[in-house]
Formats: C-alpha cells, sequence, structure tokens
C-alpha cells in the first residue's frame, strides 16, 4: 500500500520502498511447477498475456497470483527518468483484464458485478508460463513519452533534503 | 559523504495544521515550514482521526510537493500533433479557460448529456456533484464504480451504514476482529492504531485474505482464502450460527425485519416483497393477538417463523423463516464449502463458535440509559464485541454486492451491529433504508438545453421506476449507470465511460473531462486498447472522443492524451472542504469534518481545481452558483464554502456556523469559519453524547437529532413509498435480513422477553 492513492507524483522517498513490482506466487506452488524467485513468466488470461518478473512468498494462497497496482509506468511520464525501474521492470496486470465480458449473444456485458457496477478487478483467471531462456524484460512496452515543455528532464542522481531547499 | 551539523532555527520555523491527501484516509498533520519550503509533517495529537500518527507516506508529503512530475502551466495539444503524442503548448489560464467555457456552454446550449465528467481519488465529490447537476448532464460520478461501490452498496441498502468510511470498528471494547480482505485503504491510520488497541487488551484478530500482506502480518489467525470465496464463507458461518441457534434473537425482532412477511406467489407479480397493510405498513404476525398486525408498532410480539395466509389469500413467509430455509440448506454446510473456499470445515465451525462465544458469552454492557426509536427505554447498552472491517478485496469481485451482505447478515445474526466492541456507524450515517436520494432519471430533464438536473447525478433507487433508462429500457447515462445491466450503481462505472462513449453506446460524447484519475493507465481495465480508443477517429478523421480535458496537479500517462491540460495545485497549497454532505471523517463518539488550507505560496502557474470549477460555474451561469441577474454569487471557493447552503442552515462546513460561529452543525454563514478551522487545528468535532452513541438505526434521541440537523433526512420529506411509508407510523432505521428462496416452513416460536440477553437455539 505504499502507493496507494500516491501514484500520480512518484514520490522520491516512496519509491525508495519500492519502485518496481512482481507477480508474487506462494513459493510451493511456484516449487511444484518448476517456478523460481526472479523468473520471467508469461502471465496468461482469456484477453491477453503480459511477461514479468517472479517472486515467490510463503504468505499467499497456492491458486493466487498478485501484484501491486500501479507500481509500473509508461516511460517518459510522471517524471521519472526514462529508465526509471518503474518503466523497464513494472508492469500493469490490467493488460489481463477487459472491460467487457466474453460475447453472450449479441452483447457484451460489462465486467462488473451485475447489481452495483463495480468493477469486477479480482475475478481474473491466469495462466502462468515460464519464459523461454531467450525471452527476458517486461511485454507489453509502450515508446517513451514527450516530455513535457516544462520538463528538462533533468533528475537529482541523490537528493538531499535539508531545511529550506 | 559527510554533511555538516547545522542546528535548526526553530524560531524562523512556521508550523500550520491541515490535512494529509497522501491516501484516502485524511489525517491531521502538522507542517513544519522553513523558509517557504516544508521542512517536515508529522501527525496532528488533537486531531480525531489519527491522534497523532503518522505513516511513512504522509510524511512523505514533502517530496509530493517537490516531485518533478508536477504541472505547472495549462496545456494545449499543439494543432495538428496526435493525440496521445504528448505534444504540448503552454497557454494562459485566460485562454484555457476561454476555449473551455464557449466548448462547455456550446454543450449546455444543445445536449448537456454530451458532457462526461468523471473524477478519480477526489475528495471534494459534494462539489463536483453539485457543478455536474447544475450543468444538467447526468455523466458524473467518481471513481467508486471501480473502487469499492461494493461495500457502500451493499451496507446502504442492508443496515443504513457501510463499511468504507462510514462505519468503523469499535476498538475499545472489541474483543474479536475480522479484516476481510484487504482494507487497508480508507483508513489506514485508525486501522493500526486499532489494531494496537486489540493487542494490547488481548482480542483475538482474524484475517481472511488470499495474501498474508499489511496488517495480517500481525493476525492472531490468517485465513488463507481462494479469492472471491469470502461471501460462501460467510454464508457458511451463518449455516452453523443458525443450526445452533447462536443468534440473537432479540435484536432481530427489535431492530431488523427478520419477522416481516413476505409474499409467496412464485412466478406472480408481488412474489417477494413485504406484504403491507393498507397504509403501507410491514405485516408481521403477533403471537400474542394471534393476528396480523403493523410490524413497526410497540407492544406487539412478532413471530420470527411463520407462514400465514393474508387476508386476499396470497401465502406469506417471514424473512426470518426464509433465510433460515435457504442457509441450513446443506450447500452452506461448512463440509460443502471447505473445498470452494480452500477452508477446512472445522475451521469454519471453530470460527463461527468463537464469534458467538464471544458475542453472547462475552458481551459488554454499559449502562448508558437509552431510548429506541419506538419509545422504549433501557437501562443500558449491550454489545456484542464481535468488529469486522472489510474494503476493496471483498469488493472488486462480481459477487462483491452478495458478499457484503453476507457478512452484514453474519453482523445482524449476532446483534454486532453499532453497540460496544461491534461495527459502529459515522455521521451522517446510518441513513434510512433505502436512502432516499434518487438519480435524476427524468429524460425531459436530461436533455433540456441549459437547465439543472432536479437531482443528483448520483442516488439510490429504490424501485424499477427509479433506474435512469429511457421509456424503451435503453441506459440515459453514458456509463450505462442505474440500468438493467448494474441497477444499483450508485457510484457510477467510470471504468466504462471510454470504451462506451468510442462504441457510441448508447451514445457519442463531445467532452470528456477528468481529475486526478490516470484512465490511460492503471485505472482502465484493457488498458492497451483503451489507450488506442482515447486516440480513435472516425471515418471523417474526427476523433471518437472529440475534446478530452484532463485535470491533475501531476503529468501522468493520461495527460499525454488530453487536448487541453487544466494543472491542479497540491494539497499543501490549497483550500480544501473535507464535508458532512460527502464523506466527512466523522468517528462513531464525534461528528467531524475537516479542512485543507494553504500552508506554502504556489510557485508555478496553476490553479485549485474548485477554483475553476466555480470560475466555470459562474462563466457558465449555473443556478447555484448564479444570482438573479447572471452574476456570479460566489468569489471562489473559500467563499462558495461559507456562504453556499444546501438547505437553510446546511453547508458544506459543519463547525462553527451562525454568524457568530455559536452554531455547531447548523446555522447561518459564518464569514470567519475558515479562520475557525485553522484555529482549531484544521478540524472540528461534535461529540455525542452517550445516549446517542449506540443503535443509531433505532436510537430516537440519535435520530431526532439527527433530523433536525439535517445529518439525516426527515420523514416529511420522504416520498411515500419503498419500506418506509411516511407519515408516524414510519419505522425508521430497520436493518433487513433478506432472502428469496422457501421450501418449507416453522410456526413462530420466538418472542420479545428483554431480560434474556442469549436466546435458545431453534427448536
Ligand atoms: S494514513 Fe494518514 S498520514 Fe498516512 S497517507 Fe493516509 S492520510 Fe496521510
Amino acid at each position: 500500500m505504499m502507493m496507494y492513492h500516491s501514484w500520480d507524483s512518484q514520490n522520491a522517498w516512496l519509491r525508495q520502498i519500492l519502485s518496481r513490482n512482481f507477480l508474487y506466487m506462494n513459493r510451493a506452488t511456484a516449487g511444484a511447477s518448476g517456478l523460481a524467485d526472479d523468473d520471467w513468466v508469461w502471465v496468461e488470461s482469456h484477453h491477453g498475456r503480459i511477461r514479468c518478473q517472479l517472486k515467490t512468498m510463503e504468505g499467499c494462497e497456492p491458486h493466487t497470483v498478485w501484484t501491486w497496482n500501479a507500481v509500473g509506468r509508461q516511460r517518459g511520464t510522471s517524471g521519472l527518468a526514462e529508465d526509471a525501474s518503474e518503466a523497464t521492470a513494472g508492469f500493469l496486470l490490467n493488460h489481463l483484464i477487459s472491460e467487457l465480458l466474453p460475447a453472450s449473444g449479441a452483447r457484451r456485458f460489462t465486467n462488473s458485478d451485475p447489481v452495483t457496477g463495480q468493477a469486477a478487478w479480482f475475478d481474473l483467471r491466469v495462466r502462468v508460463r515460464k519464459c523461454a531462456p531467450d525471452e527476458t524484460g517486461i511485454q507489453p512496452t509502450f515508446s517513451a513519452a514527450k516530455r513535457r515543455p516544462d520538463d528538462d528532464g533533468s533528475r537529482p542522481d541523490v537528493l538531499h533534503w535539508t531545511r529550506g531547499e | 559523504m559527510s554533511r555538516e551539523f547545522i542546528p535548526e532555527d526553530r524560531a524562523k520555523q512556521q508550523t500550520h495544521y491541515t490535512t494529509c491527501y497522501m491516501c484516502a484516509c485524511r489525517c491531521g498533520v502538522k507542517v513544519t515550514v522553513d523558509n517557504g519550503h516544508v521542512r517536515f509533517i508529522e501527525g496532528n495529537r488533537s486531531h480525531p482521526v489519527n491522534h497523532g500518527v503518522i505513516c511513512a507516506k504522509g510524511s512523505a508529503g514533502i517530496m509530493k510537493q517537490y516531485s518533478p512530475a508536477k504541472l505547472s502551466k495549462p496545456l494545449r495539444r499543439r494543432s495538428g500533433s496526435e493525440r496521445g503524442a504528448g505534444d504540448f503548448v503552454e497557454i494562459e489560464w485566460d485562454e484555457a479557460l476561454d476555449l473551455l467555457t464557449a466548448r462547455l456552454a456550446k454543450i449546455r446550449a444543445t445536449n448537456p448529456t454530451q458532457l462526461a465528467f468523471f473524477t478519480g481519488r477526489d475528495q471534494m465529490q459534494a462539489l463536483s456533484g453539485l457543478w455536474a447537476q447544475q450543468f444538467g448532464t447526468p455523466n458524473w460520478a467518481a471513481h467508486g464504480g471501480f473502487c469499492s461501490v461494493n461495500m457502500a452498496v451493499a451496507g446502504l441498502y442492508t443496515i443504513g451504514y457501510s463499511f468504507w468510511e462510514f462505519g468503523a470498528p469499535d476498538w475499545d471494547y472489541a474483543k474479536y476482529f475480522m479484516l476481510w480482505g484487504v482494507a487497508e485503504d480508507h483508513a489506514s491510520n485508525p486501522i493500526k492504531i486499532g489494531l494496537d488497541k486489540l493487542k494490547r487488551s488481548g482480542a483475538k484478530f482474524v484475517s481472511i485474505n488470499p495474501v498474508r500482506t499489511g496488517y495480517s502480518a500481525i493476525a492472531d489467525e490468517w485465513i488463507p482464502i481462494r479469492p472471491g470465496t469470502d461471501g460462501l464463507l460467510a454464508l457458511a458461518l451463518v449455516h452453523v450460527l443458525l443450526k445452533r441457534g447462536l443468534v440473537d434473537w432479540e435484536f432481530l425482532i427489535r431492530y431488523t425485519n427478520a419477522p416481516w412477511l413476505v409474499v409467496q406467489t412464485p412466478g406472480m407479480p408481488g412474489d417477494g416483497l413485504f406484504a403491507r397493510d393498507g397504509d403501507g405498513n410491514p405485516l408481521v404476525w403477533d403471537q400474542d393477538a394471534q393476528r396480523l398486525v403493523n410490524g413497526t408498532l410497540a407492544g406487539i410480539a412478532p413471530a420470527l417463523y411463520a407462514t400465514r395466509d393474508l387476508p386476499d389469500g396470497r401465502r406469506a413467509k417471514t424473512v426470518f423463516a426464509l433465510a433460515t430455509e435457504r442457509y441450513l440448506d446443506d450447500r452452506y454446510a461448512p463440509e460443502t464449502l471447505a473445498a470452494e473456499c480452500g477452508v477446512p470445515a472445522q475451521t469454519i465451525t471453530r470460527i463461527a463458535l468463537e464469534m458467538a462465544h464471544v458475542a453472547f458469552n462475552e458481551t459488554v454492557e454499559l449502562l448508558i440509559p437509552w431510548t429506541d426509536m419506538l419509545g422504549r427505554t433501557h437501562h443500558s447498552v449491550i454489545g456484542r464485541p464481535v468488529a469486522m472491517h472489510a474494503m476493496r478485496g471483498v469488493s472488486a469481485h462480481s459477487n462483491g454486492f452478495q458478499t457484503c451482505r453476507a457478512i452484514h447478515l453474519l453482523q445482524m445474526l449476532l446483534g454486532a451491529l453499532d453497540g460496544p466492541g461491534n461495527f459502529r456507524a459515522r455521521t451522517p450515517f446510518p441513513r434510512r433504508i433505502p436512502m432516499r436520494t434518487l438519480p435524476e432519471n427524468d429524460p425531459a430533464l436530461i436533455f433540456a438545453p441549459n437547465t439543472a438536473l432536479k437531482r443528483m447525478p448520483n442516488g439510490y433507487p429504490a424501485r424499477p421506476e427509479d433506474l435512469v433508462i429511457d421509456a424503451d429500457g435503453r441506459p440515459l447515462r453514458i456509463d450505462k449507470a442505474y440500468s438493467w445491466e448494474t441497477p444499483l450503481s450508485a457510484h457510477g462505472l467510470m471504468h466504462m465511460v471510454i470504451t462506451n462513449a468510442v462504441n457510441r453506446d448508447p451514445y457519442p460524447i463531445d467532452t470528456l473531462l477528468l481529475f486526478m484519475a490516470n484512465m490511460a493507465w492503471n485505472s482502465s481495465m484493457n488498458t492497451a486498447e483503451v489507450r488506442q480508443m482515447l486516440a480513435r477517429k472516425d471515418e471523417q478523421g474526427d476523433y471518437a472522443i472529440p475534446f478530452l480535458v484532463v485535470v491533475d496537479a501531476f503529468d501522468s500517462e493520461i495527460v499525454k492524451y488530453a487536448d487541453l491540460v487544466l494543472p491542479d495545485t497540491t494539497y499543501l497549497e490549497r483550500y480544501d472542504a473535507i464535508s458532512l454532505l460527502d464523506r466527512p471523517i466523522s468517528e462513531p463518539d464525534a461528528a467531524a469534518d475537516s479542512i485543507r488550507h494553504p500552508v506554502i505560496a504556489l510557485d508555478r502557474d496553476v490553479r485549485p481545481w474548485q477554483d475553476v470549477l466555480v470560475e466555470l460555474a459562474s462563466r457558465l451561469r449555473l443556478p447555484a452558483f448564479s444570482r438573479a441577474d447572471g452574476s456570479r454569487k460566489f468569489k471562489d471557493y473559500r467563499d462558495f464554502i461559507v456562504n453556499y447552503e444546501k438547505l437553510p442552515g446546511v453547508g458544506f462546513l459543519a463547525g462553527w456556523r451562525g454568524k457568530d460561529g455559536d452554531k455547531p452543525l447548523r446555522g447561518e454563514p459564518n464569514p470567519k469559519q475558515w479562520e475557525r478551522y485553522i484555529d482549531n487545528k484544521g478540524f472540528f468535532a461534535y461529540q455525542w453524547p452517550e445516549h446517542m452513541r449506540y443503535y443509531r438505526y433505532a436510537n430516537k434521541d440519535y435520530l431526532e437529532f439527527a433530523e433536525k440537523h439535517a445529518l439525516r433526512c426527515r420523514s416529511s420529506a420522504l416520498p411515500g413509498r419503498g419500506c418506509t411509508p411516511a407519515g408516524s407510523r414510519r419505522i425508521r432505521g430497520t436493518a433487513s435480513v433478506s432472502s428469496h428462496t422457501s421450501t418449507r416452513c416453522r410456526s413462530g416460536i420466538h418472542r420479545s422477553s428483554p431480560a434474556r440477553p442469549i436466546a435458545p437455539g431453534i427448536r
């Protein structure tokens, strides 16, 4: 939750807690599937697939995978340096989730609670597969966004914070 | 690298109290400013939300203020450049506002539905909703539809208050606490403070969550449930409680509609509706009088289990009989559901028995006399000290609404609602069930040029007639909210707006106005395709969404797609009202609201979005913002907050009303209201006297006070419909147990007997 409702500013101090995400999976489940920490994996849903890196953990229900929301960013946005890990290693699960359910008859209904319209983010089912050895790096990627007119692109490597600065 | 230590000159520093905006929790903060810069941010020790506690994010607000992502000037997409390329030219505010006003004025004068205004992490929905209503578009909502609307709707339709920030666990008296799913969001520091209290008092903390992150790390028991099966687990717990008769019978009879009779005419109109007398009162079977009586009266002995024939020959069963039949079925037995939930049957049974033990054998009794809504006096307040909290985790599933209702059903069976130690309400909740705010659905108004809507765009339908659809049943809103597809979509469906607009389903729009929502990235499903939709053109080469306005303080993926970018201020640079008309910071023991005010000066050409909204409303001459001659009523947002009255004496801020500031909650505008808030460290809190602190859905003194101060709508304002007919025999704040199916019945066996704290089992 270190970024929850604070994604907008790409806060320099919060980025030090986490500046990229992983796909998290139960360690025993991973072991049984031949997966280990830092493996690149394909995550496939009815709607698409993404490529990302895996971390295992004990505190996870065996059939569940999860990640942090909105840590991954498009290159060149949010005041980040172009090689920021949010853009080079961070990723979104959103690409796997469709806002429309698969067609039923002529219509496609919203992927939401049928009573309240609540977006059903967490209903997604995925398959996780180990990537081939030459398959590394996140997928999909997006081209770098253009800098704003008021942004000269300079980013400090070290940030000191003292009074009046 | 070593740096020389220079002691700080505290005399040159200033401190200001305001409200954090690093998450939705809205803690009070104390900001130290040195030479016009933020030096550090601490918690405000006197604040009702966080009592001085600050989290890593809150103190890192400094780096929000100095983020290189901050926008600094209005931007217009360079003519000829492609949308999404992020090729902007800087423009002046006058140009930006002229451009936008002209576009909006044209939309308003032709077809106001052509404006869709949706907001993200907005803490000013009362203002943005009012603005949309006054503009005349139904196409407004905040981001609740893709956040946690299930919790709000399930709660408000079931118990009159809800998880989210409309209720809170009673950390002081709870002895058993169940945290359902990821729920670290809206109440962050309060949960930390609360968990600390539980740990000190020896209460048990059970976490039900597929992932052991966040607060689950310190849970006494972690139940790694399979995602999306929390509702089944709750109903398995219900099954165990019903089977063993571990139910608060008194509570159900007195404060819920469990004894109300439900019409049983399968396949025919009226099936499943409450049986009512000629005046619209719900009917119950009185065991003493042996006849059908108005269930809202005092001095009756309603049967919890009964099947009776109504005078017109239709058969009816009590709500509780129906619920019992459904949930006693083996379908809900722990053994049946264990595999689906991934939770062993013994664990389910044990948790149910632990909860029941705490509820009924470790009852908290406070010697506080109070009077219930039927005028019955009670010498004490009884608390079933089982508290629960849930939020996004159980909410963000297609069954989240039913899951949340199942959790509330569990609370009802335990009698664990708004009493000491359980799940307590926060003003202005509990509200009436269903709430009395209906969404605007009159097509003649919705499509009328230059006309404000009579009702707000969002509300809580109670009947098919309240849906926002046309005569042919088609949605009237761009997000299709309140249509048959999602009838109770009380927070709209922001995640559908772009797809629907591009598909012209139900219709195309002209302008999409987004505030603080990154719809080209993490706030959209299907992100890559949504980005293509944002840039999609029709056969004529025009964008499918002709004009996209993005309002934000920071650069982001969605900013790159804007045709016009209006840069906002940060939370340390502006005024904000965290209002009782919106989502206030009330605590169970106090009605409360709070403010932000500028603690540092602006250093770039940005404007608070609230001021811009008031400015646009004035330029467009929206009725609530204009005088009869068309001139502006409010100078800016600060002025609006002081002088706007929703009802006589009711405005955005409840503190220090009255021209001398001596009228809490309700009174005429006070020109010095902002100063009073600032003097009081940024918040206002109205402490409830002890006898108004509990059972507020049924607490006579609280309900009367709340009506008088417009914290709850008056009965006279009610449309005479729904489960709460107008008139003196209305029943207030009744929680609703629900069920639909029936197979067999039992005769009535239980009756009111105030002396018996724990009920016998089902005989
Ligand atoms: S929990 Fe409180 S201090 Fe922390 S970010 Fe949220 S509002 Fe700010």
